[in-house]
């Protein structure tokens, strides 16, 4: 028996959508239609920040989100995304987002990713012109502390952030027994922003988070390509004609860019640290079966990573499962998410290779994304 | 896989300490934050509203720390142990088992559950004191036929809980479980309250509902539920692992008012002749009405007998007086004799600890009950993992360790619970009445009341002390704990944990003082049952699937061990003082309430969501069919 060879490409894309719940089932199904190869489904929420009516403050709402995110041919991405923006109703004012980063290289194994071939006719144009230069800040801090990171970044005129659910590997998991001592569980916000806008809201998280603190978290961004940001992020007691979101893509429009809101954010009093940043990282993102992730984590740590963030999602795409109901059983996924210097990256994607072969897994993959910038406790 | 071992940090004694301090202190000081409000609350209400001294204060003191030890070893149990070994079952099953076997399984977790922790204690503590000869169909019930009543709501939740496993393996929406299960609970319920012989069962019927769903078997369910969930639920089903709980209190309600209807059509219950004299002072209820301001008959006689006054007797002496050469003189004497009045209690001498209670008894018994409510069902789960699934369990350290925090936590939250919440309770709960009648206070001989005086003002006193009673012990119940963790770990923190258990507590505390405004004022339970579920029904139709699912299954966790003992307590101390003579009813009032509070709340927080959202789900509908 010969062992199922790993395939190596450069030529894909990763879109990822923030849609209400509601919507995820036909947006994958129409996604898959149109061309995406594969892609996960985790569960998130939202939050929209309301204002007091009179003396009453009203707590802040957070409505269920799932986070879909595909893998696509860049033959197919420009269809793909039309197809969500217009499955999702992405142009409406809240509905969701819906971006494309691209990435730098795709491992699988076997035939875990199928080059595929759009079977679907949707050609509906989008009449909302998409946004690029924006940037995707992911933060992992400790369960319970995402909801101050957040009104952090709405208030420095971000919109809506999705905060997920993680948990932390790494130190923990050499301690044996002992390590019940210390909590796992993470929450990871992420937010879309502008490149201008980026310094601001870095500064504002990382001062909300904590983050300069020893074991607060890490915060981390990836360039993004295009996308349609519709999330709403504010509820006011009174009722306008326009939502806040509204008015400031009217003046995106008027203006023809996004160069105005750093002028506009950067007026506020902030004061700016001299913080060391680190920069040219790589976030290696490998999607296995759940339940293999520790084997996975072990690997890489031996390999040079310092730690790892999982979280849990479902497959799309990828071999259909039936129960003996015949009903399709969840494809249950870690989603494991790695940090390390550009030098690195041979020699942990070599031992995620390794691992996949030991565990005779199908249907693993794994992707690279650039990370210009990240922030976190470096010690005294 | 192999070199887990040898990658091992080894961390000296001090680094340990260092990691299990603040691990330990967060744990500890999360319990106290749950548990804080009721005792003080007790502890403030006894000695500053009724001005009571405070009995067995050293033994309470003690237990409250046991309580909030054990609480923290069982949570901390929940979470590292039975949560993650129910929640693995779960989702093995639907993956290696035929449908067989797991409705086979689903029954059997559903009636071990209710045997593990049986609350037909409870249901005769409520009725201890019940007249056969007015209620003979409830009192075999609960004497006779006891045995009868456990397997009929073992029976009754093991349904529950096939129905809640098809439920997530069909994706039915618990709505449609929901709509018929209400409407034959009412129709049962309302021809049995025109009934004189059945009419008595009603509030043990829908009590046993409530109190079947204990600390162990709600967070166990849970878990299981996810886990089946997790591998068949569809992305917009919304259920995501709840509703069994909310069958689990409806199913066993309808099996003991089956039993009950069973008995009374067969005939098998017998009205008992017992003296007249008991018979005489039960059939109206204000002869039951004790005036412990008055001296009784048997001092009387003795009086007669010895002519000696009874010790605490107050003499009055009436007539002329004179003073006159020394002497006092009476002319046309009159002398009264009548009890001391309040205030003697000043004198007693008030005891620091109950003699009658020995820790090493209650120690083992509290282990016992632990070890019965835990461990069979671990092992029954083992055995099916180990034999059906043929399976390993992932982290099996951490969930032996959690089984075992599980259990010892439990020991000692079930030794504290008797070493301080019963006998703070009783005596809070008996004393309570003291507000607007007169009693004689837990361990003291003297009598109490009316501090508030007889009418409303002291009766209002009794039910705002039932309101916040209500709220804060069921903000320390453990299962509603569990229920918000999940809650928030489903939703990913869309739903928060203090939110709900806000809400459900504030519905707990006023169905509790419904409950006992009806023991006041003797309102039959139909009256205040029927039209809240009706009200649910149409709720429930308007609502979001998840809200009803958190909702419905929300009313079945709120009556645990902490809520029941203080609720009995004080729901017999009224009854006494008002003449009432079961005190069931209540702990129904506490199930219904929140599911009310908590479906508002979900509607409040729903309506305001859907204002933001512009694009309609129909119109999505529509193009998608296209």
């Amino acid at each position: 028996m010969t062992a199922p060879q790993f395939q190596n490409r450069n030529n894909y894309s990763l879109i990822t959508a923030f849609v209400y719940k509601e919507h995820s089932n036909i947006v994958v199904k129409k996604a898959m239609e149109a061309g995406a190869s594969i892609g996960s489904l985790t569960q998130a929420r939202g939050t929209i920040k309301r204002t007091k009516i009179g003396f009453f403050p009203r707590p802040n709402i957070s409505p269920s989100r799932d986070i879909l995110q595909f893998i696509v041919n860049n033959e197919s991405v420009e269809k793909v995304f039309k197809t969500i923006v217009s499955t999702a109703q992405l142009e409406y004012s809240g509905a969701g987002a819906a971006f494309i980063a691209d990435i730098d290289n795709l491992w699988f194994i076997g035939d875990a990713i199928v080059e595929k071939q759009t079977n679907s006719n949707f050609s509906k144009d989008i009449n909302t012109e998409l946004t690029s230069e924006l940037e995707l800040i992911s933060c992992i801090s400790q369960r319970g502390k995402a909801d101050d990171i957040v009104e952090a970044a709405i208030s420095q005129g971000s919109s809506g952030p999705v905060v997920t659910y993680g948990y932390g590997r790494g130190v923990r998991d050499k301690l044996g027994l002992l390590r019940i001592a210390i909590n796992p569980e993470k929450e990871i916000v992420f937010v879309v922003v502008t490149k201008y806008e980026l310094d601001s809201i870095f500064e504002a998280m990382i001062t909300a988070g904590k983050l300069d603190r020893p074991a607060m978290g890490f915060i981390y961004h990836i360039p993004i390509k295009q996308g349609l940001i519709n999330i709403t992020s504010f509820e006011s007691g009174q009722y306008w004609a326009a939502t806040r979101e509204q008015m400031i893509k009217a003046i995106d429009e008027l203006k023809g860019n996004q160069l105005w809101r750093q002028a506009s954010t950067s007026t506020n009093a902030f004061h700016i640290r001299n913080r060391s940043f680190l920069e040219n990282l790589v976030n290696i993102r490998a999607i296995v079966r759940r339940g293999l992730g520790d084997q996975y984590i072990l690997s890489v740590m031996e390999a040079g990573a310092s730690g790892a963030t999982v979280s849990f999602g479902n497959l799309i795409g990828g071999e259909k499962v039936t129960s003996i109901l015949g009903k399709n059983i969840a494809d249950e996924r870690e989603i494991i998410d790695i940090i390390i210097p550009e030098n690195k990256v041979s020699s942990v994607v070599e031992s995620l290779k390794k691992v996949t072969i030991e565990v005779e897994s199908k249907n693993a993959f794994f992707y690279s994304l650039p990370v210009p910038k990240a922030f976190t406790y470096l010690g005294s | 896989m192999a070199d887990t071992s040898t990658a091992k940090l080894k961390l000296s004694l001090n680094e340990t300490a260092k990691l299990l301090m603040p691990y330990g202190y967060d744990r500890f000081k999360e319990q106290l934050s749950s548990v804080w409000l009721i005792i003080t609350y007790l502890i403030l209400f006894q000695l500053i509203v009724l001005r009571i001294p405070l009995v067995d204060s050293l033994m309470i003191g003690m237990g409250i720390g046991v309580v909030i030890i054990g609480l923290m070893f069982f949570m901390e149990g929940l979470i590292l142990g039975l949560m993650p070994f129910g929640e693995t079952i779960g989702t093995l099953l639907p993956q290696k088992a035929g449908l067989t076997i797991i409705l086979i399984f689903a029954f059997v977790v559903g009636m071990g559950a209710t045997f593990a922790e049986p609350a037909i204690a409870t249901l005769q503590l409520a009725g201890k004191s019940i007249d056969p000869n007015q209620t003979p169909l409830l009192y075999d019930l609960l004497n006779q036929y006891s045995w009868q009543l456990v397997v009929s709501v073992g029976v009754g939740v093991g349904i529950a809980v096939i129905f809640g496993v098809l439920r997530f393996l069909y994706d039915w929406s618990l709505k449609i479980l929901i709509y018929p299960l209400v409407i034959i609970l009412a129709i049962l319920t309302v021809f049995a309250h025109f009934n004189d012989i059945l009419h008595p069962i009603i509030g043990l019927a829908w009590d046993s509902g409530a109190v079947t769903t204990g600390p162990v078997t709600v967070p166990l369910v849970l878990a299981l539920g996810i886990g089946v969930c997790r591998i068949v639920g569809t992305a917009n089903s919304g259920s995501a692992g709840f509703g069994i709980v909310t069958l689990a209190s409806l199913f066993p309600i309808i099996a003991v008012l089956s039993l009950g209807y069973f008995h009374y059509f067969t005939g098998n219950y017998e009205i008992k002749s017992l003296p007249t004299e008991h018979s005489v002072a039960s059939s109206t209820t204000i002869s039951q009405k004790k005036n412990l301001h008055g001296i009784s008959k048997t001092e009387y006689e003795d009086f007669i007998k010895t002519g000696k006054v009874p010790e605490d007797a107050n003499l009055i002496y009436e007539g002329n007086k004179e003073f006159s050469d020394g002497k006092i003189i009476i002319t046309n004497p009159k002398l009264l004799i009548t009890k001391k009045e309040a205030g003697g209690i000043l004198g007693e001498h008030v005891r620091f600890w109950n003699p009658e209670l020995s820790i090493v008894e209650n120690a083992l018994s509290a282990l016992i009950g632990a070890i019965r409510a835990i461990l069979p069902l671990v092992l029954f789960f083992w055995l099916v993992l180990k034999f059906v699934l043929k399976e390993k369990i992932s982290h099996a350290d951490e969930i032996v360790l959690g089984i075992g925090f599980a259990l010892f936590g439990m020991m000692l939250f079930m030794l504290g619970i008797n070493l301080a919440l019963d006998p703070l309770g009783s005596q809070v709960g008996t004393n309570v009445a003291a507000s607007f009648s007169s009693i004689e206070p837990y361990g003291f001989k003297t009598a109490v009341g009316p501090l508030f005086g007889e009418g409303f003002g002291g009766e209002l006193v009794a039910i705002l002390f039932a309101f916040v009673l209500g709220y804060s012990a069921t903000l320390a119940e453990p299962a509603l704990n569990a229920l918000g963790s999940t809650v928030e770990k489903i939703t990913v923190g869309a739903f928060k944990k203090g939110l709900l258990m806000q809400t459900v507590a504030f519905g707990v505390g006023i169905g509790i003082a419904l409950g006992i405004a009806k023991m006041i004022y003797n309102i039959p339970l139909t009256y205040l049952l029927i039209p809240p579920y009706i009200l649910l029904i149409f709720i429930t139709f308007i609502s979001k699937e998840d809200f009803v699912n958190f909702a419905w299954d929300s009313a079945g966790v709120t009556t645990g061990p902490i809520t029941v003992p203080l609720v009995l307590a004080m729901g017999l101390g009224i009854g006494g003082a008002v003449g009432i003579l079961e005190g069931f009813g209540v702990l129904a009032m506490a199930s219904v309430s929140p599911i009310l509070s908590v479906l508002i709340v979900g509607l409040l927080v729903g309506n305001q969501k859907s204002k933001t959202i512009e694009a309609p789900s129909a119109h999505l509908e529509k193009s998608v069919s296209a």
